[in-house]
């Protein structure tokens, strides 16, 4: 019987993930393909790659994309941590209110963010363009910041702050060195997660980009209209291999974060 | 010894839930080791953190020399606190945990490097300045705890219940260690405890708490002989506590009538004949008998006999139902089962008169 279980459990897990990797590894695949049509494999070739390189078009999105990424990462997280520890630390009138508030984009399907935005510039009268690509990016990843910060948080002991106290340190140094240090893990993890989100993110960015500035998943969406190029699929390459570092770097400093002692949870 | 280091004048804190501290007043001296003891919910720890910064009285001042602290923060105060949980800063190395509050008073390197030295030798930790406190026991870690706080020469160390989490040997290592350490150092003192025996052993003086108010203030031997009022007599050690009339008032004892039975009591100017009074006697401090020719003794039948390996307690009951508790020694008793007769009686300084 537990064999049994083990057997059924095992290829179970199998089957999931190949469902999650084969596309991938399919797009990898073809990324290196010599058919512009794309459905055969008529030989190796990194053609795809080059021309990936000379697309003006597509080096400016992939800038634009990364801009937008990494200032919406800065801001969010910012945002995100110190909004965390305000709910987690300090009791007011509307803290609950304000709880559900920060709550709220997490669920917001992000057409209506897309919309509303969309609609709120029509009215102030601005014009699209990249910048305007930020208050739908931000109000999300700073939700998720909050999110992954107050779980963190939850495993603060509150003593800890006023053992530091206690030992003389004023409110900034607490929070510099003692605070900050042992909730620094969550935070990493929320920065990240918010990088994430904003770099693939297309539906807000579709509405909010203005002409001739988009980012790469609203460039991504237009060329695939036109049916999938494999210049895309090296720039999905790309993208994954670019995002699997990203993840694996940040994992080792949270590892080496635990295995220094900084961990409690 | 007289020079006072702490003083809490009208102090009252009010929580949400209700009030936890109730117009204390309450001077502590130089260089004692004092206790503050009670039950959970009692105020103590509340006071303690008031006196650390933590919390902010409603009202009252709280003094720290010739300074009021009320309502500094706890930066800002010349007190340390030993937490009951430890608190070591988990990123840092026991020696950064003891070197925090020198290097926020950005005292120099070399300086901080020979005071936290001293420290942990003071703790017997010298080898264990690079480990993580996580790499430590529990008592290690409490041990780091004081050194971290000690470092820091502060006017008055605070301890909230640090011994609560070990088991009962190393709490009674440590006890005698922390006594010897507050002699070594001359340094103030606060411990709070709900461990009795723990405030009995270390302190100069105990202060009971109840219910957010000082029920006594004393020595241990004055709490533990010479209770005020039933709680500290039935809270420190055991106690049976009895009530009744007084008859007559003579020069060194009292006769009370407690039901139908007529005992002695300790003499107490406050009382006069006629007077309702409660009073209590420690069950080491009650006798058997062999007959009832001995005046004021009682006769009771023996309902439970209970094992304490070097003491052995009896609970015998009076014909009007009271239960009391007797406490001998030894194999004198071995051969009394329960539903003897058995007569008891005390000696009247032992029957304390409390007031209600």
């Amino acid at each position: 019987m537990r064999k049994k279980t083990k057997i059924i459990l095992g290829s179970f897990s199998v089957l999931v993930f190949l469902f999650f990797y084969i596309p991938l590894f399919v797009v990898m695949a073809f990324s290196f393909n010599d058919s512009s049509v794309g459905t055969v494999w008529t030989g190796f070739t990194t053609q795809w790659y080059e021309s990936l390189f000379s697309n003006r078009q597509i080096l400016s999105a992939v800038q634009n994309s990364l801009y937008i990424a990494v200032v919406t990462t800065i801001i969010s997280t910012i945002l995100g941590t110190l909004a965390a520890i305000a709910l987690y630390r300090y009791n007011f009138p509307g803290k609950r209110f304000l709880n559900v508030i920060f709550y709220i984009p997490v669920a917001m399907p992000e057409i209506v963010v897309g919309i509303s935005l969309l609609a709120l510039y029509a009215m102030v009268g601005m014009t699209l363009g990249l910048n305007t690509v930020f208050p739908g990016h931000v109000v999300m990843a700073t939700s998720f910041v909050m999110l992954v910060v107050m779980a963190r948080l939850h495993g603060f002991d509150p003593a800890m702050e006023e053992a530091a106290k206690d030992l003389g340190a004023n409110k900034w140094q607490t929070f510099w060195r003692v605070t900050f240090p042992l909730i620094f893990p969550g935070v990493l993890a929320a920065s990240l997660l918010a990088f994430t989100i904003s770099l693939d993110e297309f539906v807000v960015a579709f509405f909010t980009t203005g002409p001739g500035s988009n980012t790469l998943p609203v460039l991504i969406y237009s060329m695939v209209r036109r049916g999938v190029s494999p210049e895309i699929n090296a720039l999905s390459t790309i993208l994954l291999i670019f995002i699997v570092i990203v993840v694996l770097i940040v994992g080792r400093v949270l590892i080496q974060i635990q295995s220094r002692g900084g961990d409690r949870s | 010894m007289d020079e006072t280091m702490v003083e809490i004048k009208q102090v009252t804190k009010s929580f949400d839930e209700g009030t936890a501290v109730n117009n204390l007043n309450l001077t502590i001296r130089a260089k004692e080791f004092i206790t503050i003891l009670g039950p959970s919910g009692c105020g103590k720890t509340t006071t303690l953190r008031m006196i650390a910064g933590f919390e902010t009285p409603t009202s009252g001042e709280i003094w720290l020399s010739d300074k009021e602290v009320g309502r500094l923060e706890p930066y800002q105060r010349d007190v340390n606190t030993v937490f009951q949980s430890y608190s070591l800063f988990p990123h840092m190395t026991v020696f950064q945990n003891v070197a925090f509050g020198l290097k926020m008073k950005k005292m120099k390197k070399d300086q901080i490097a020979t005071k936290v030295k001293e420290a942990l030798a003071l703790v017997q930790l010298e080898s264990f300045a690079d480990r993580s406190p996580k790499q430590l026991s529990g008592g290690q870690q409490q041990r780091v705890a004081i050194a971290r706080a000690i470092v820091n020469d502060p006017k008055v160390l605070l301890l909230d219940e640090p011994l609560g989490a070990l088991d009962l040997k190393l709490r009674k290592q440590m006890q005698l260690e922390l006594k010897q350490l507050q002699q070594r150092l001359g340094i103030t003192f606060v411990y709070v405890t709900h461990d009795q025996e723990e405030a009995l052993t270390m302190s100069d003086r105990i202060v009971v708490m109840n219910k957010g108010e000082i029920e006594q203030l004393g020595t241990p031997q004055e709490i533990y002989e010479h209770p005020r009022t039933p709680f500290v007599a039935s809270f420190i050690g055991e106690a049976n506590v009895l009530s009744g009339s007084v008859q007559e008032v003579l020069v060194d004892h009292m006769i009370v009538s407690v039901g139908d039975m007529d005992v002695i009591a300790n003499h107490n100017p406050d009382v006069k004949k006629g007077d309702e009074i409660l009073f209590s006697i420690r069950p080491e401090n009650v006798q058997f008998y062999e007959s009832k020719a001995t005046p004021f003794t009682v006769s009771t039948t023996l309902r439970e006999i209970i094992y304490a390996g070097a003491i052995i307690k009896f609970i015998c009951e009076t014909p009007s139902g009271q239960r009391l508790i007797v406490q001998a020694s030894g194999d004198r008793f071995s051969a009394v089962k329960e539903g003897d007769e058995m007569i008891i009686g005390w000696e009247a300084k032992h029957a304390i008169v409390l007031s209600a």
